[in-house]
């Protein structure tokens, strides 16, 4: 029976996606320099979890003509959707805690319906700033998608299989697929900041020009557990990139201890990626939505097509087997 | 090995569970506003009406996501509709939009 170890796996996540964060936000602080968070906990390790705390104690503000059931609905499924995909995730073993054929595919899709349950949010509100990010959301996603899934596509056709635990055990039997597709990494990273809301593309909750987006009128519990979901997507994200494109949990591994070495692996890579992410996004603007969709749509998206068809041909003539 | 379909689905309700849990473990307290506030100042209450040329791009969202699944779906084999669908794609590629200015 899978399910003790399920909810204990996600609460591992939770804490794991707080500590990120806190990760995010030293690197963030420091490219600024500044100290950044440093009163709770040790250098302030604790202050994404009393953040948390703090805003679940508020007070929601209930605005007259908002679609109450929309917005009390989408904040706890897009966390149990987001949860449910970082089950598939290998973190401990060569495969997930859940494993299913084409999972690669279903992960994909929960990240696609997360992101329509914010557009959905954004929808909700009577605000036009909501609206307006709402709309930004949608026209976002539609650009970064297309490179994203074609980032994805490219390491299925190396690994020829679209189950994780498979991705995962080819790059262990020859390599990680980074080394044979440096190209893909770019427009996936690309990709997942968009999907991420984070700088050069936070267009959708811009909030010196929108004032928040499509989380403007959202508060209290509602507003902690997107914030907690947007710590999770950001793990959840950036452990498909380590899965796919990294080898997921495999390295060298200290003998009688194998699920703890590929569990510290697995950490490695994850914390790494993290300060890249939080490293880039503190040293570039925010981009207006048509540079977004240009940067996306005729930089990104040509890339990862020009990287898949020489991967295609590669595999058509025979050289990667 | 994949796992059991029921163990999934009883993965998922589980979590499902977990997150509205979570969720009503918070703060209940509840203010009410005539209408929305931002950046110090009261904004016209207004809800946004369906256009139809929203429909168009998701049309062609949904042509170019079948054409992506469909190329992750077959580049296993590199069969013919791998190509067939990055053809679709590059394509469609012609049709993008800009967004607002």
């Amino acid at each position: 029976m899978l399910l003790p170890f399920v909810i204990l796996e996600a609460i591992c996540f939770i804490f794991l996606a707080l500590f990120l964060e806190w990760v995010d936000r030293k690197v963030y602080a420091r490219v600024q320099h500044r100290v950044g968070p440093f009163v709770t906990g040790f250098k302030g390790i604790l202050q994404p979890l009393a953040d948390f705390l703090k805003l679940m104690g508020k007070e929601e503000v209930d605005v007259e003509g908002e679609d109450s059931l929309v917005l009390s609905l989408t904040p706890p499924l897009s966390l149990a959707l987001s949860l449910f995909a970082l089950s598939f995730i290998p973190v401990t073993s060569l495969s997930g805690l859940l494993s299913l054929k084409g999972d690669l595919i279903l992960i994909v899709a929960i990240t696609a319906i997360v992101l329509a349950l914010a557009v959905a949010t954004g929808y909700a509100q009577p605000n036009p700033f909501a609206y307006v990010g709402a709309a930004r959301w949608a026209q976002l996603f539609i650009s970064f998608e297309v490179p994203f899934l074609l980032s994805l596509a490219s390491a299925v056709l190396v690994s020829g299989s679209v189950t994780l635990s498979e991705v995962v055990r080819w790059q262990v039997l020859n390599y990680p697929i980074a080394f044979l597709t440096p190209l893909t990494l770019p427009p996936l990273i690309l990709s997942i900041l968009a999907e991420l809301e984070k700088a050069p593309f936070h267009i959708p909750d811009a909030e010196t020009e929108i004032a928040g987006g499509w989380l403007v009128d959202i508060s209290g519990r509602r507003l902690a557990i997107f914030r907690l979901t947007n710590d999770i997507e950001l793990l959840l994200l950036l452990a498909l990139i380590v899965t796919v494109y990294l080898g997921g949990p495999s390295g060298p591994i200290v003998a009688g201890m194998v699920a703890l070495s590929r569990t510290l692996w697995f950490l490695i890579k994850l914390t790494a990626l993290t300060i890249i992410v939080s490293y880039v996004r503190g040293i570039v603007a925010r981009y207006r939505i048509d540079q977004a969709i240009k940067v996306l749509w005729a930089w990104s998206t040509p890339l990862a097509a020009v990287n898949f068809i020489a991967l295609l041909v590669l595999k058509l003539i025979g050289w990667l087997g | 090995m994949s796992t059991p379909l029921y163990e999934v689905i009883s993965s998922l309700i589980a979590l499902l569970i977990l997150s509205f849990v979570t969720y009503f473990l918070g703060s209940s307290k509840r203010r009410f506003n005539k209408n929305p506030f931002a950046c110090g100042e009261t904004v016209p209450s207004q809800r946004v009406r369906y256009l139809l040329p929203w429909s168009f791009f998701v049309i062609v969202f949904s042509a170019l996501d079948a054409s992506l699944l469909l190329i992750t779906l077959t580049s296993m084999n590199s069969t013919p509709f791998t190509l067939i669908g990055l053809i679709a794609l590059l394509t469609s590629l012609l049709l993008i939009p800009w967004g607002e200015k």
